[in-house]
């Protein structure tokens, strides 16, 4: 089957390896991944706090492209891009002002949205429509007994999604265990990474990472894998510096989850982007 | 205008209800027209026509032989349209002589312009004057009231409705569910704000309802099927196979100690302890019969064990017993079924199920009980005793997520454990909630009590428990992230033990229940009352009752309360031996019926029947409740209804029509 992705500033950037490895993992599961053409900017919090109707309208015109060209699921692989998209179907409802003047602010693009599309993250379609039993036959053995530490993040289907997993959610860990990989449990899953704090309020920011790093060293992992690019880089970037700031050797590889998928399906690491991680991960067996 | 009823004569009453309709519609020119219609013999207005001095004025011109028939334009009929159908039959005329024509609600209230609202009100009044002018009298029939009553769910609410219709002599069915009767209130150790301990309580009335002769406990039973109506339901039970004879068993228990198989997770006290395959469910059960557990039976898998059978000095063990159903004629009956308990699960991040020492309200109940699990004992899962302890308020409750509704209940339990805690551990307490309701009699005091005993109080909704400690205090601990919003810091307070205080829920099955017994549900999906106010243990089926939980959270006081409201109610209807109904029934005019049977699907009470010998319809009176769907449907008008037949009908129209 033939998905659509929308790949956000992210995957353009500093999550080049996002892209790279979920492609490369849906390939290997006989499924196509293709970025939404002409996309553009999400309208991302910072821009949604000055002017939210306009960012409202970058959102939405993402979806409209997306429902012009007949998609009905749009892949989102980052978890910040989902909370903007679903704002747009949510405030339809809530704001039903506000709405007016973002689909006023679309006429005059020429465009409309009827609200037909449906934001997924990949790895929900992997679970729902690829199926756990596709996945373990991919399989290959090579990732038994590495250590992962599942980390979703804040955003991931909150505050909108699949209510039972706004919290506690276990379809990275399902999916892991099935392929004879080792999720831990990481009672740290859904806390939030700082965010943009790690930018703006360093203090808070960086106590944050401090903390995810460490509950997962402390685990003794292998590897902490996530589901967005921001609390990747998040928790990549900074790990020297929070180490001498805290004074604990905080130091773990970091990746996405579909690059701890990839390498079990024993794709090269260019395929999955390896070489652009900080932090390489070793894998215990060859 | 068509006329059957010889010449009427018609007297019109014209109401100001003080200023509340004088105040829009012109009084004067409203009698005036109404003396002009035909038919109308007198046309008078008073201050307020419900007074005695009002009444009075229609009977007194029916006596003197003035008019035969009756109108009084006022307020509502939902107010008083009894009321002068009353005052007409006083006058010795017939109450069906009588027509209501609405010009508060319908015009004063709604209708800004003073002309506009006099206008309306002569349409209405003309109207009004037209159609009683073809009334006809009618007769209430009466039938016949069953004075046995069924209660569903032996919880405290039920247990007390059914002493209270026993001992007013009557006859009751109290159909339970689980083995023995109780409720959750049998769970309990000790119950807010006394303190009393719940089985002291609790089991003499128990106790009561097994031996009074007047009440027949359906244990390990549900309802099944309900038809029939108010006075005159019938019900079948179903009396799930128990595998021992209720007759030959005389409660020794031989049997649960013979059986080899004891590890079974307890029900009762959920799951913290194990009982054997046959077992009651607590030791004061009521009645006094153990069960066998099919599911589990080693006897039912492989015929093999039967140690049961074979100890029981009584012969009462049947493992051929089957399920039974029961057929019950009852007038009315009493939904008693309670409440189910948040499923703590539902909320990760409180780590329910995840972490060993964050348990329930009803576990912990459980483990304060002298019969429970530790004895009584307030432990750890390791066994130690904790030193600080946290309770959760709110818990699936007062949160959009979740539940919007409070469980009123939760900030007193809260209370009691925190005293309880205190009392047997001397352990340091953290009460966290986010309002502290405690609006019942004597409550605030017990708030005021636990305050001095030095119990911490945190205002702000747990964010979080957690086994990842940041401090090296944490170490070892859970921990609670609250906000404290009196302080407005968020703070981490590292525990031993967390209790989670959840919410009432409906029960699961309520919904089958409503349908059932045709009962409404609330929003929030509890039994729905007929009035918040003015009818709370009432419902809109006539004769069926609420009382309890189940008409939505409460504590004991309320639900005791409830259940003697509810008997009560219950005892007015079937004391009577008839009951009236109102006449105004379909009814069928057999000649002109083809025998389509358009009908008798339409009709939402069963009410009609095809008879084959005469292939016409016929109908069952005291089940129709005078909808008027059938009517509106039969494409031959063999189907009319009294007091709104065709004419009657087109004749209102026609008043409101041409009276401009
Ligand atoms: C942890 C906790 C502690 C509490 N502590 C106190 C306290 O200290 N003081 C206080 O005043 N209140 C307390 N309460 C509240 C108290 O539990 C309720 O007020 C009380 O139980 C309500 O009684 P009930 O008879 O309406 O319902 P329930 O006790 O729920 O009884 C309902 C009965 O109906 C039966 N039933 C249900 N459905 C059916 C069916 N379809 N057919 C047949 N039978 C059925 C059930 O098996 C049950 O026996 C507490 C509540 C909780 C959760
Ligand atoms: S041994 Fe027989 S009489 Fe005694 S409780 Fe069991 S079934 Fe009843
Ligand atoms: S709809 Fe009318 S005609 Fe048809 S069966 Fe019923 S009463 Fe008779």
């Amino acid at each position: 089957m033939k998905y659509t992705y929308y790949p956000g500033c992210s995957l353009k950037g500093t999550g080049r390896n996002y892209g790279e490895s979920l492609t490369a993992v849906y390939r290997a599961l006989d499924h196509d991944l293709e970025p939404l053409a002409d996309f553009n900017c999400c309208g991302f919090i910072a821009y949604m706090s000055i002017d939210q109707a306009q960012a409202l309208a970058l959102a939405a015109r993402n979806l409209s492209l997306a429902e012009q060209g007949g998609v009905k699921d749009l892949l989102t692989p980052c978890t910040a891009c989902q909370v903007v998209l679903n704002r747009v179907d949510d405030f339809r409802v809530r704001y039903p002002k506000l709405m007016d003047q973002v689909l006023g602010t679309m006429r005059e693009w020429g465009l409309e949205y009827r609200g037909t599309v449906k934001i997924k993250h990949p790895l929900e379609v992997l679970y729902d429509d690829v199926g756990i039993e596709a996945i373990k036959a991919r399989g290959q053995g090579k990732l038994s007994g590495f250590r992962v530490a599942c980390y979703y993040g804040c955003l991931y289907n909150r505050p909108h999604g699949i209510t039972e997993e706004r919290f506690f959610p276990t379809r990275m860990e399902e999916m892991f265990s099935a392929l004879g990989i080792e999720p831990v449990d990481y009672h740290l899953k859904t806390k939030c990474c700082g965010g943009s704090l790690s930018n703006t309020v360093e203090a808070v920011g960086l106590h944050s990472i401090f903390l995810l790093l460490q509950g997962a060293k402390r685990l003794n992992v292998d590897a902490i894998a996530t589901t967005c690019p921001l609390c990747q880089f998040n928790l990549e970037a900074y790990q020297d510096r929070v180490s001498s700031m805290f004074g604990e050797d905080v130091r773990v590889p970091v990746m996405y989850f579909s690059q701890v998928l990839g390498m079990e399906f024993g794709l090269s690491g260019e395929q999955l982007g390896l070489q652009r991680l900080f932090v390489p991960a070793k894998v215990a067996t060859a | 205008m068509t006329q059957q009823n010889g010449h009427p004569k018609i007297g019109v009453y014209v109401c100001h209800c003080g200023i509340n309709i004088a105040d829009k519609v012109d009084i004067e020119q409203l009698v005036a027209f109404a003396s002009s219609l035909p038919f109308v013999a007198v046309a008078r207005e008073y201050k307020f026509m419900c007074s005695d001095p009002g009444q009075e004025l229609i009977e007194q011109d029916l006596r003197d032989g003035l008019i035969d028939r009756v109108v009084v334009a006022a307020c509502s009929p939902l107010m008083h349209e009894g009321t002068f159908r009353h005052a007409t039959e006083e006058g010795g005329a017939n109450p069906f002589l009588y027509q209501h024509a609405n010009i508060r609600e319908h015009v004063s209230w709604v209708t800004q312009d003073g002309k506009l609202a006099t206008d309306k009100a002569k349409a209405l009044v003309a109207a009004a004057v037209r159609r009683v002018a073809l009334a006809e009298p009618l007769e209430r029939k009466r039938v016949p009231i069953k004075d046995e009553a069924l209660i569903v769910g032996g919880g405290i609410a039920g247990i007390e409705a059914a002493l209270v219709l026993a001992s007013a002599g009557r006859k009751v069915y109290l159909v339970e569910r689980e083995p023995s009767i109780g409720g959750h209130m049998a769970m309990f150790d000790k119950t807010f704000p006394t303190l009393d301990c719940a089985a002291c309580i609790l089991t003499p009335k128990m106790v009561q309802v097994g031996q009074h002769p007047n009440v027949e406990i359906l244990s390990y039973s549900e309802v099944e099927e309900v038809s029939g109506y108010v006075g005159n339901f019938k019900v079948r039970v179903r009396r799930k196979a128990r595998y021992i004879d209720e007759e030959l068993c005389t409660g020794c228990g031989v049997c649960i100690e013979k059986c080899p198989w004891k590890n079974v997770p307890s029900e009762f006290d959920q799951g913290l302890t194990e009982r054997s395959v046959v077992y009651m469910p607590f030791p004061q059960a009521v009645p006094r019969i153990p069960v066998i557990d099919r599911e589990n039976c080693v006897y039912f898998k492989n015929g093999k064990c039967g140690a049961c059978k074979k100890f029981c000095p009584r012969d009462a063990v049947d493992f051929e017993q089957e399920d039974r159903i029961v057929e019950l004629e009852v007038g009315a009956v009493i939904l008693s079924t309670g409440f189910k308990p948040f499923d703590a699960t539902r909320i990760p991040l409180y780590g329910y199920g995840r972490f060993p020492n964050v348990i329930t309200s009803l576990e912990f109940e459980r483990m304060l009980n002298a019969a429970g699990p530790t004895g009584g004992n307030v432990v750890m899962k390791d066994g130690r005793v904790p030193r600080r302890v946290g309770i959760v308020h709110c818990v699936g409750s007062r949160n959009q997520n979740y539940n919007a509704h409070c469980s009123t209940v939760c900030c007193m339990y809260s209370l009691k454990f925190a005293h309880l805690v205190h009392e047997r551990t001397g352990a340091e307490v953290y009460n966290f909630y986010i309002d502290m309701r405690t609006a019942g009699k004597g409550y605030e005091d017990f708030y005021h009590r636990l305050m001095a005993e030095g119990t911490h109080f945190v205002r702000g909704r747990v964010a979080e428990v957690t086994d990842v400690p940041q401090v090296p205090e944490e170490e070892g601990h859970l921990v609670v992230q609250v906000e404290d919003t009196l302080i407005g810091v968020v703070r981490r307070i590292p525990l031993d033990m967390i209790i989670l205080s959840v919410g009432m829920e409906p029960q699961a099955d309520s919904a089958d229940v409503r349908r059932l017994f045709g009962v409404s549900a609330s929003a929030d999906g509890f039994f729905l009352e007929k009035h918040p106010k003015l009818a709370p243990t009432s419902t809109l089926t006539d004769g069926v009752f609420v009382a309890g939980a189940c008409q939505g959270p409460k504590d004991i006081p309320a639900s005791v309360a409830q259940g003697q409201g509810a008997a009560a109610q219950a005892l007015a209807l079937i004391d009577g031996a008839f009951m009236e109904l109102e006449p105004n029934t379909a009814y069928v005019t057999e000649e002109l019926c083809s025998g389509c049977k358009t009908c008798i699907g339409l009709c939402p009470y069963n009410a009609l029947e095809f008879n084959e010998e005469r292939k016409v319809v016929v109908l069952n009176e005291p089940l129709c409740k005078g909808c008027g769907t059938c009517v509106a449907a039969c494409p031959s008008g063999a189907l009319q209804q009294h007091l709104f037949n065709d004419e009657q009908i087109l004749e209102e129209i026609r008043g409101v029509l041409v009276s401009g």
